[in-house]
């Protein structure tokens, strides 16, 4: 659980780069890149694919918010924002992303070290969540795709819904297919899917 | 002009109606009235005329009675005369024919004389005439024994010669058939005397015939000066004179119904009753008299009421009644013409009457809208003055003494105004004595100025200060010099004090931009300060005094971020997001979280509450910022601290509200200290902002509470909060 983390950070003042650089080791983490704007920022995590970022708001080109944005659409990735704004225009932003944690300048080691045990253990969480949802979608989908399936089978031999299943899983055992491939080759079959109701 | 106009226009049905209604009333007395007075006078008028006309009436018949009466005296003494004549007692003495000649002669020279004889005759005592002389056709003669008609021996006759001397015989008023002139029957009375010679021997009669035609012409020609008829009636109510055809009727049997007595019915009984008088029947006013046509003063009559003569006998005395009877119409007022013509000049009065009355209405309604416009004028300037919240005020020139002063002194000044303007004190009382000079300079200059606005301090009964802003305007009369200032006073104090709180909200908002962007870029300096001194620690890890130095740098640092977060707090706008908090819970709350500041301290938090709710709507955070600050403030009075919290339910301005007392054992607060304790920056504590309280206070005004603080009777600091509930 307490494993080493790699860290990308961002801050606009080489000082607190260097900070992160010096501190984040001795809470047992990798600095993996110290970026000085938000581009950069967006580049070091496509490049390191980092598993958390700790980056300022206020930076040339791009602000810590929107970079965070970026970084998350293309992979999920905890994101700690440490600012000396605290406007409410910023806040709402930063609640819209993947941000899991604001901190207020100036921050002591002591704020990194419980701030970053607390967005590794809610991201971990998050991420099992999002997991099972995934799963249940998929799972849901191969539900839909079966029953339809299942139609098909029932217009074209004439058989009872409880027959068609049955000849469904023959298949399956059969051919040694999943019954969702299964399916999924009857309703290739059928050729173009019939307008939808 | 227009308004004027609206006005009417708005008033026009129930004043048109109201209009109408009094101009009818005015005509309605004023025609009531008139003819009231008119109907009077004319009845007054009347009546005056009626009494005109009765007396004339009165007169009228007097007169005839007392004309007749005369005549009647006339003849008598004719009559004594002719029985004493010189000729007739020679005759008597001698008997000779020649003295029968000159006897003869003599009456009928005494016949010629008068006109109101008819005839004149000598009976002997045996009955037998010796001379006759009559009057006919206007000429007067002896008539010859030849031509003497033949006398059926009249009772007059044997009656007249029982007479004593000085008596006469008088026979009733009729007709006489003998002496007719051309054919008609002559009224006659016949008188007789007996006569006596030279030796007073009775020796025959004279008897001397009365022509009643003339005595009846002279009624005639008087009655002319009667409105009405006039008649003359005998005893038995027939008709001597004035009855036209019915004149005479008693003297025919078959016409004994034509009397005044038929036809009159109503009236004979009064007339044959009384002595004179008036009376007024269906047929008109009937005024009559009755006569004795004989009963004349200085003569003896002997009055022979003879019966049975020709047919009708007398009833009574020789008595003769006069009398006119005026027909109603004749009366005054008596015709229908009269009261008609009365009647059209007053139709034709009317029209007049209801112009004047539609004037008068006119006139009246003027005046009262008039009086109505000034009422309500008067009105309007009562209520302004009354209502307004200022005070409305007026003093005379030169002397400067108060007329008048509107009701809201009392509110402002706590005077009533009556008290004021009846002493005529000056205006205005009560001046703080650090302004007077400045009011009594600005009062002086109206004159010259023409008003003045001015805001000066007031000293209350009660000692309280109140700010006025008065403004003061000339009056001025036609010459265009000031004879009065008018003015309008009111309580300021309030405005100014929320000016002042305004200032205050804008110069903390002022500062507190200013802190926000201090703070900001001080958080950025601090971080960077921060992140040199974590840096220097790791590298000074061996170097005790060195890390105490750090220890020390990081204390002031984070000693200024906190100095830094509470003034940008203090700043900030408060806007309190309310929820149901149990104040009980977040005393306790405060209390542990205080705990780092009560390591090795044996402090005490005693909780006096009894069972009531604590719950109040109130900001958690900012509410627990307050407590904190009370708390701190009691940790650091006392060493061992003992704070006891009190909670008392109270009701603040009908508000449901929640009171909260923190005493502690400290020493208390000094003077300097309960009057600044909730001014900003102040602070006694060697490393407070000195912003606690002052934001606590906030906090709670925000919350539309109080807060307080002064010392208990027991020692120590006593903090009084007291917190509205606010829909819980």
């Amino acid at each position: 659980m307490n494993s080493a983390l790699r860290i990308a950070v961002a801050d606009d003042e080489p000082f607190l780069r260097a900070y992160f650089q010096d501190v984040l080791p001795d809470l047992g983490h990798e600095v993996v890149g110290a970026a000085a704007t938000g581009r950069e920022l967006v580049e070091l995590c496509q490049r390191t694919n980092p598993d958390l970022v700790i980056s300022d708001i206020r930076m040339p080109d791009m602000d810590g918010i929107d970079a965070a944005a970026e970084i998350s659409r293309e992979r999920q990735t905890p994101i700690i924002l440490v600012s000396a704004f605290h406007d409410p225009e910023y806040i709402a932003r930063a609640e819209q992303s993947y941000i899991l944690a604001y901190l207020i300048k100036p921050v002591e080691r002591a704020h990194l070290e419980t701030a970053i045990a607390i967005v590794r253990r809610r991201f971990a969480e998050f991420e099992s969540l999002r997991q099972e949802t995934k799963d249940l979608k998929q799972a849901l989908e191969d539900r839909k795709t079966i029953e339809k399936a299942k139609g098909v089978l029932m217009r074209r031999t004439r058989l009872a819904e409880h027959d068609a299943f049955r000849t469904m899983q023959k298949l399956s055992r059969d051919q040694n297919l999943k019954l969702i491939e299964v399916a999924r080759k009857i309703l290739e079959s059928e050729g173009p899917a019939p307008p939808r109701r | 002009m227009a308004t004027r106009r609206d006005f009417r226009s708005q008033q026009t049905s129930p004043s048109r109606r109201r209009f109408w209604a009094r101009a009818c009333g005015v005509f309605l007395l004023l025609a009531g009235s008139i003819g009231c007075v008119a109907t009077v006078l004319f009845l007054q008028q009347l009546k005056t005329a009626r009494l005109v006309a009765e007396t004339n009436e009165r007169n009228h018949v007097g007169l005839q009675a007392g004309m007749i009466t005369t005549d009647f005296a006339a003849v008598l003494s004719d009559l004594r005369v002719l029985t004493e004549t010189l000729a007739l007692k020679d005759f008597l003495a001698t008997g000779a024919s020649a003295d029968q000649g000159r006897l003869a002669a003599e009456l009928q020279r005494f016949l010629e004389s008068k006109s109101n004889y008819s005839q004149l005759r000598f009976l002997n005592e045996r009955g037998n005439e010796i001379v006759r002389v009559s009057t006919g056709g206007g000429r007067t003669a002896v008539v010859p024994k030849a031509l003497w008609r033949a006398q059926a021996g009249p009772q007059y006759i044997e009656r007249a010669y029982e007479l004593a001397a000085g008596q006469t015989f008088v026979s009733p008023f009729d007709l006489d058939f003998e002496l007719s002139v051309e054919g008609k029957p002559q009224p006659t009375i016949r008188f007789a005397a007996p006569v006596f010679d030279r030796d007073g021997d009775k020796r025959g009669i004279v008897v001397l015939n009365y022509a009643g035609a003339a005595l009846l012409d002279s009624l005639k020609q008087a009655s002319l000066s009667s409105a009405g008829r006039t008649m003359l009636l005998n005893a038995d109510g027939y008709w001597l004179f004035g009855g036209d055809d019915a004149d005479w009727a008693f003297m025919y049997p078959d016409r004994n119904q034509e009397s005044f007595a038929q036809k009159y019915p109503q009236a004979w009984p009064v007339v044959l009753g009384g002595d004179r008088g008036q009376v007024t029947t269906r047929e008109g006013l009937i005024t009559y008299r009755s006569l004795q046509p004989f009963q004349v003063d200085g003569l003896t009559v002997r009055l022979l009421a003879p019966h049975d003569l020709r047919t009708v006998p007398l009833r009574t005395g020789y008595v003769w009644k006069v009398l006119t009877v005026v027909p109603t119409s004749e009366l005054p007022g008596g015709t229908q013409q009269m009261r008609s013509r009365l009647g059209l000049l007053y139709a034709g009065l009317l029209p007049v009457l209801a112009g004047l009355s539609w004037i008068i209405a006119r006139y009246r309604e003027d005046r009262e809208r008039a009086i109505d416009e000034l009422r309500i004028n008067e009105e309007r300037f009562r209520q302004l003055a009354e209502n307004i919240d200022e005070v409305f005020w007026m003093i005379d020139l030169p002397d400067g003494k108060l007329s008048y002063v509107g009701p809201a002194l009392e509110r402002i000044w706590g005077i009533a105004p009556l008290a004021l303007t009846e002493q005529r004190r000056e205006w205005p009382p009560q001046v703080h004595p650090e302004d007077a000079a400045a009011v009594r300079a600005a009062l002086d200059k109206i004159p010259d100025r023409g008003g003045f606005e001015l805001e000066y301090r007031i000293v209350r009964g009660d000692g309280s200060v109140r700010w006025i802003r008065d403004r003061g305007f000339a009056v001025r009369d036609a010459s265009g010099k000031p004879y009065r200032v008018a003015g309008l006073a009111e309580d300021i104090t309030d405005q100014r004090d929320r000016q002042q709180r305004e200032l205050q909200t804008q110069r903390l908002a002022a500062i507190g931009e200013a802190m926000t962007g201090l703070a900001h870029e001080s958080r950025n300096a601090l971080q960077r300060s921060q992140a040199g001194l974590e840096m220097l620690a790791k590298r000074v890890k061996d170097k005790p005094d060195a890390e105490a130095i750090l220890g020390e740098i990081q204390q002031s640092q984070r000693h200024l971020h906190r100095l830094y977060e509470e003034v940008r707090g203090y700043a900030v706008p408060i806007r309190p997001e309310r929820e149901p908090c149990d104040l009980g819970e977040l005393v306790h709350d405060v209390w542990e979280q205080l705990a780092v500041a009560r390591v090795g301290r044996d402090d005490q938090l005693l909780d006096r509450r009894n069972g009531q709710s604590l719950v109040c709507n109130v900001d958690h955070f900012s509410m627990g910022q307050v407590i904190r600050n009370i708390l701190e403030n009691s940790i650091g009075a006392a060493d061992p601290a003992v704070v006891t919290v009190a909670y008392e339910p109270i009701d603040s301005h009908g508000q449901a509200a929640l009171r909260l007392r923190f005493h502690d054992n400290g020493p208390g607060l000094d003077a300097q200290q309960l009057e600044r304790i909730f001014e900003p920056f102040f602070t006694t504590k060697s490393r407070g902002t000195g912003l606690g309280m002052a934001i606590s206070k906030r906090i709670v005004e925000a919350h539309g509470g109080t807060i307080a603080v002064h010392n208990s009777t027991s020692g120590g600091a006593e903090v009084t909060l007291t917190l509205p509930r606010g829909n819980v």
